[in-house]
């Protein structure tokens, strides 16, 4: 057996060998694969899904951290009025970024963080279908990413910041109105960033559907797969999409195209619907990932099955359908037109149906439980409280003409940040201290913890609670000041204090890992156990920290919620009653006979490849061939790197030339058919 | 499909088990079929851009009917066409075991990609001297996209078809591994595929 | 912190909701004295949008209650107490006790998922007939039209009184638009640069103004008064600073105003400052400025032909705005607002700052060129360094220049020019 589909392995089977004769005779392996799983070597070159979504995790705390800054700018700024913390100029490019920063650079790659490490242990599966692509996506992103962020230093501080907004509406963004190269960053980082969640989302998308454990049907997933299956499909949908967008404003910035201007007949609004077909999506791409982590924790910690297991899977799905039909509602003040506006008006009152029976579905589950208020359950309730409101003000929303009022007002921006933070944040890091003993072995501390969450809270609610009214009052979002007799003051001001509660409450959290670190350390490293919450699904079936072979071995799978009903059974009277100690039924990680895929350089250099290509696409054309060169060798090197596998069948697949060059869609397949090739062997 | 899956497991006899997945399809082809899902909205996206566009021409701009010659791509289109049926008979040669007849057809197939790719090179080149420039109106910018962005899948698969043919050259491309000319072919039938819908879309229907 | 957790719970999950409820009570209260308000419609449509989601406030109001004291009633009743983390070693809970293993309800899923949809199947007929009712912009019996257009950071106002927007405006006047209480002035909104939107919260709803296209949209005051608003659709640099003013007069009053704006200015007595302030302002300020009567044409931009890109090409395509640069020239100001009768408007600068240090309510806006106190350090600054005051890209024709090229005496001169234009 091979080890790249990720069956288990059999125990039985001996070790490959690391390195020998079979991979030094390879005529073209330019390298033999790196070795070893300690130190830095380990990070950088490790294809263990685990070890990226630990990667994915940090590079979005630390992008977290950095949009989180520029929030408290924005608040600073407009503390009071007439502000002037920092000008008209900065201010429009740190609004963009911290839009920018929070949706791609940190919801999107905190969820990718949960996806790449939960999905195989939930489906009990060795690995990724793809290890070395799901490098290769890491990699990617964190060019992306640090080529946006780098776009607030690069030629002075905010001089090159991308400045038209998130949603970067021509044509504004065109050359003639945004000279520097702020929104050429916003272009090419984006399509990075792009790139790297296209090549996860058919990664894992291959994964779920083929690598599932015997036994595992598609119903016997729990919801977190599901609702990350389901925001994979809309990422590989919706990516496409916002590329075409991205291309043709890049072909209007550098190579003077004519998409977006209007002197050559060009109609603004085809940014607006290619950026929302995408965007809308996006926003249940953000939000699906949250939902699932949500019903992970609530039936732990009420010591009951999920309520409406099918109900909850149905309604994602219908969320993820019904995502698409809606994203003129962006657009109701754009000049769409009476009957388009009607259209989209009620299809958007209508995508709330699946989503309320998604939250009353968490109340059903909390029904008669045991209730355990640990910090994830605390997290995973305040999602379902403050997604609530957010819910709420979207239906008043979708009510066309009332949103003529309060669209791009601070009401939107209140009602979003319900979702994305009281709905997203809030849920992702519920995950982060349900999951933390079983990525790392030990647990978080709950007083620390729940004193975090509870800040996190209030600060949440006093900085976006007022920003309904000030909507509603008339403040127009990313005016970087506002005159004193509007009438504003006294709620910015609240709310600028609201947010620096939260930042209170995430230096807080932050201690609570750096103190819970410590401690464990000074302890002597005490195990936690595979499965310290007593929880439901396969991944707590191994122990803690996960193991780099994952499972011992195979596990077949009977139903929804296996781990729990080998854990528990029913007596005569139909009583719950505990079947076999947990210590049975979980692996304990001592099966050291299992081969797995070995780490692989050429991930990371394929990922500074387009980096470069990104920088050239901005800056130089020259260093963006230099950057296809690289591309392209790294491509090869991938194809011709030799398996480790003694036993694999002839391995030099098909290389080919990245032929354009772009670091676009096109590069993109290739280097995915180029992996799905290599991979068979890698 | 169980019959596909039969005809793997043989083909793929001494590794048959290793391809054991949920779906029973290989992790790799399942990988170009989701990816051939994703490039049909970005084809469907660059589609919807040129049809938005096209006609938001001045009265004097050169537009489509100052520039195509219908023949000319006709004929072209016909040869992708064609190339399509001599990628069949390569994927076919070689689950047969005939790797002899796979090389010919890959070449065949490789080559008659890049006479269509030489012929729209050809083509951008007349129209360019016609005075249909990439940044000349909207028009052009659409359709060099478009056109551009179809060459450029062609051109990726025709680097893809002779790494198939040096490697089934230099041995490395055996009967077991037949899928990978199938999974390669997918895609290049779907590239065909997609420029049937394109010379339907911006040649064949009324300017 | 073992044992605190709880009190701190609920004294948490109290000062949320108290917190909540006071926020809307003191918005509600408290609102008069906001005049961008969307919750005090002055206009037809304004209240009719009010009339429309008002209720549905209430009833989303009344969601929130129900979920919010659903989670709190859960938590009070169903929750072990003292089972933080941690009882049993390494975390482990040591809880034998189950609750029943309920795994779902269809008829509850069914009830929750039909009840919603009725809900809402409801709100979108009321939705649907207030929508077509407030986008029938033809429904307007005035023969008035306004080509609103807006751009980097201002708006224009061409008035066409007998509604034909083919034809040059009659006058054209900036960031104050004026209309006659109680009618229904259809507006034609766009743009000569980038997307804005045009927005007077307490009239209607906004419509965006976008390059290349025309939009309908109609306004309406149900009393006299100054009505402000905000460009909310984000224009660039100075997007803050894109204010607007709306204007309702009586009939009268609306006629008188409007018979004073077509007049065109008088030329200042030679040997007067105001003379002077003139001389300065053709060199330095006409080019953009439009002032009918006193400023030529040939001071606007000169050679169409050389003119910088951003000037016409808005104008020419699709015949939007055909001619209305270079025939209608006296008229239409191409990158700036037309001055004709600055000192009939109460502010100036994209109506960021106040042009009558004294206006308030206490002077009719008829009477403010006769009776207001200028608001002169501002103005003076304004006209010396514009950008200091408003973030501007002069260099790339983006809002005004500054003109730190002039002396004192030049500042006061031009403003005693623009004194006379009222």
């Amino acid at each position: 057996m091979t080890v790249t589909d990720g069956a288990i392995t059999a125990p039985e089977e001996t070790l490959a060998l690391p390195a020998g004769p079979v991979i030094a005779n390879r005529p073209l392996g330019v390298f033999t694969r790196p070795q070893g799983n300690e130190g830095w070597k380990s990070w950088l070159f490790t294809v263990d899904h685990k070890r990226i979504g630990v990667m994915y995790g940090a590079a979005a705390m630390f992008f977290f951290l950095v949009g989180g800054a520029e929030a408290l700018f924005i608040r600073l700024q407009l503390a009071t009025p007439d502000g002037s913390v920092i000008g008209a100029g900065t201010y429009n490019g740190v609004f963009t970024m911290h839009g920018v920063t929070m949706i791609f650079l940190v919801a999107m790659p905190m969820a990718a963080a949960f996806a790449n490490y939960l999905l195989p242990l939930q489906i009990g599966a060795r690995d990724v279908a793809f290890p070395r692509l799901n490098a290769f996506s890491f990699w990617c992103f964190l060019a992306g990413g640090l080529l946006l962020t780098s776009s607030m230093l690069i030629g002075g501080w905010f001089q090159n910041v991308p400045d038209g907004g998130w949603f970067n509406y021509a044509p504004n963004s065109g050359v003639l109105f945004s000279p520097h190269k702020g929104i050429d960053f916003y272009a090419v980082g984006l399509q990075i960033t792009g790139i790297a969640s296209l090549v996860s989302s058919i990664n894992l998308i291959v994964t779920v559907l083929n690598m599932r454990t015997k036994g595992m049907s598609l119903f016997r997933m729990p919801v977190l797969t599901w609702m990350l299956l389901i925001t994979q499909f809309l990422l590989l949908f919706a990516i496409p999409v916002i590329t075409v967008a991205l291309f043709l404003l890049m072909f209007d910035r550098l190579w003077d195209a004519n998409f977006f201007n209007v002197a050559a007949g060009a109609d603004p609004l085809l940014w607006q619907h290619l950026f929302w077909i995408f965007g809308h999506p996006e926003v249940y791409i953000l939000v699906l990932p949250a939902f699932g982590i949500v019903s992970e924790i609530i039936p732990t910690f009420s010591r009951k099955p999920l309520f409406g297991y099918h109900f909850m899977v149905a309604s994602g799905i219908a969320i993820g359908f019904m995502g698409w039909g809606v994203w003129a509602h962006h657009m109701f003040t754009s000049g769409i037109g009476p009957l388009a506006v009607a259209a989209f008006s009620v299809s958007t009152m209508f995508i709330a149906v699946p989503t309320g029976v998604k939250i009353l579905n968490w109340l059903g589950t909390m029904y008669g439980g045991r209730l355990r208020f640990t910090t994830p359950m605390l997290y995973a309730v305040g999602v379902v409280s403050m997604f609530t409101i957010g819910g709420l003000s979207g239906v008043t929303h979708s009510i066309a003409p009332s949103d003529t009022q309060q669209t791009d007002t601070y009401y939107i921006v209140a009602h979003f940040h319900y979702v994305i933070f009281g709905g997203i944040i809030l849920g992702l890091f519920g995950g982060l201290h349900f999951w933390w003993p079983k990525i790392f072995g030990y647990m978080l501390d709950e007083g620390w913890g729940k004193a975090a969450f509870w800040v996190i809270l209030i600060g949440f609610n006093f900085t976006f609670g007022p920003m309904h009214i000030l909507g509603l009052q008339g403040m127009s979002r990313r005016i970087a000041t506002y005159r004193a007799d509007e009438g504003f003051a006294f709620w910015n001001m609240v709310a600028t204090i609201g947010a620096f509660v939260i930042a209170i409450g995430v230096a807080m959290l932050l201690w609570n890992i750096y103190k819970s670190t410590r401690d464990w350390r000074r302890a002597g490293r005490p195990d936690v156990g595979p499965d310290p919450w007593d929880a439901r699904a396969l991944e707590w079936m191994t122990a803690s920290p996960t193991p780099e072979h994952n499972f011992d071995s195979e596990i077949e799978v009977e139903g929804l919620d296996e781990f729990w009903h080998r854990k528990y059974g029913k007596d005569e009277t139909g009583r719950v009653v505990r079947a076999a100690p947990t210590s049975e039924v979980a692996h304990d990680g001592s099966n050291t006979k299992v081969h797995l895929p070995s780490p692989s350089y050429w991930p990371i250099v394929l990922g500074g490849g387009i980096l470069l290509v990104g920088y050239g696409l901005i800056y130089n054309l020259w260093l963006a061939a230099a950057g296809v060169v690289l591309l392209v060798a790294s491509i090869y090197g991938w194809i011709l790197e030799p398996p480790d596998d003694p036993e694999a069948a002839g391995h030099d697949e098909d290389g080919h030339d990245d032929g354009d060059g772009h670091g676009d869609a096109d590069s993109n397949g290739d280097s995915a058919e180029a992996e799905e090739e290599a991979a068979t062997v890698g | 499909m169980a019959d596909t899956m039969a005809a793997e497991a043989t083909t793929h006899s001494p590794h048959a088990e290793e391809h054991h997945t949920s779906t029973g399809i290989s992790n790799e082809k399942l990988a170009m079929w989701v990816f051939l899902g994703s490039e049909c909205l970005l084809f469907g996206g660059l589609l919807s851009v040129y049809m938005f566009n096209k006609g938001r021409i001045g009265p004097t701009d050169v537009g489509p009917n100052d520039v195509f010659d219908i023949p000319f791509t006709s004929v072209s289109s016909f040869v992708l066409l064609m190339s399509s049926l001599t990628m069949v008979f390569a994927v076919s040669a070689i689950a047969r075991g005939n790797l002899r007849g796979n090389r010919i057809w890959l070449a065949a197939t490789a080559a008659l990609g890049a006479i269509f790719v030489a012929g729209q090179v050809y083509e951008f080149t007349a129209f360019y001297s016609e005075g249909l420039g990439f940044t000349t109106n909207l028009f052009g910018s659409a359709f060099y996209s478009l056109t551009g962005f179809h060459g450029a899948h062609v051109t990726i698969g025709i680097i893809m078809l002779m790494t198939l043919f040096v490697m089934s050259l230099r041995g490395n491309l055996p009967q077991q591994r037949a899928e990978t000319v199938e999974i390669i072919g997918l895609y290049w039938h779907f590239v065909d595929i997609v420029w049937i819908v394109i010379f339907t879309i911006v040649y064949l229907f009324p300017q | 912190m073992s044992k605190r957790p709880m009190a701190l719970v609920w004294l948490s999950s109290l000062l949320v909701i108290a917190g909540t409820i006071a926020l809307i009570v003191v918005a509600i209260v408290v609102d008069d004295n906001h005049p961008l308000s969307t919750l005090s419609p002055v206009g037809r449509h304004g209240r009719e949008i009010a009339e429309l989601i008002n209720p549905i406030f209430i009833v989303a109001g009344v969601v929130f209650f129900l979920v919010q004291g659903a989670v709190l009633a859960l938590w009070w009743r169903f929750r072990v107490a003292g089972s933080d983390a941690g009882d049993g070693e390494f975390g482990y809970y040591e809880d034998d006790e189950f609750p029943e293993q309920v795994h779902g309800n269809n008829r509850l899923e069914v009830a929750w998922t039909l009840i919603p949809t009725v809900l809402l199947a409801v709100i979108s007929v009321f939705t649907l007939i207030a929508l077509f009712a407030l986008e029938d912009v033809e429904a307007s019996d005035e023969d008035m039209v306004v080509t609103v257009i807006g751009q980097q950071w201002w708006w224009e106002y061409q008035y066409h009184l007998d509604g034909n927007t083919d034809t040059a405006p009659d006058f054209v006047a900036a960031n104050e638009l004026v209309i006659p209480v109680g009618v229904d002035v259809p507006l034609d909104i766009k743009s000569r640069d980038v997307i804005h939107a045009f927005w007077i919260p307490k009239l209607n709803g906004k419509k965006d103004a976008v390059p290349g296209r025309s939009h309908d949209w109609v306004i309406q005051a149900e009393e006299t008064g100054t009505f402000r608003g905000q460009c909310t659709e984000f224009c660039g640099l100075s997007h803050g600073y894109m204010k607007m003013v709306a204007v309702a007069l009586t009939a009268e009053e609306f006629a008188e105003w409007r018979d004073n704006q077509i007049t065109a200015a008088d030329m200042p007595e030679e040997g007067t400052a105001e003379h002077a302030g003139w001389e300065v302002f053709s060199q330095q300020c006409a080019s953009c400025h439009v002032v009918n009567g006193v400023t030529s044409p040939a001071n606007r931009g000169g050679d169409p032909e050389s003119a910088p890109d951003n000037w016409d090409i808005y104008g020419e395509f699709n015949g939007v705005y055909a001619g209305t640069y270079l025939e209608t020239d006296t008229l239409v100001a191409g990158a700036a607002p037309n001055l004709t009768h600055l000192m009939t408007r109460g502010t100036f600068a994209g109506s960021i700052f106040d042009l009558y240090l004294n206006a308030g309510a206490h002077i009719p806006y008829l009477e403010l060129a006769e009776k207001g106190t200028l608001n002169r350090g501002e103005l003076e600054a304004w006209i010396y360094n514009a950008p200091e005051r408003k973030p501007a890209d002069a260099d790339n024709l983006r809002g005004m220049p500054a003109r730190t090229g002039l002396s004192p005496d030049d500042v006061d001169n031009v403003v005693a020019f623009l004194s006379t234009l009222d």
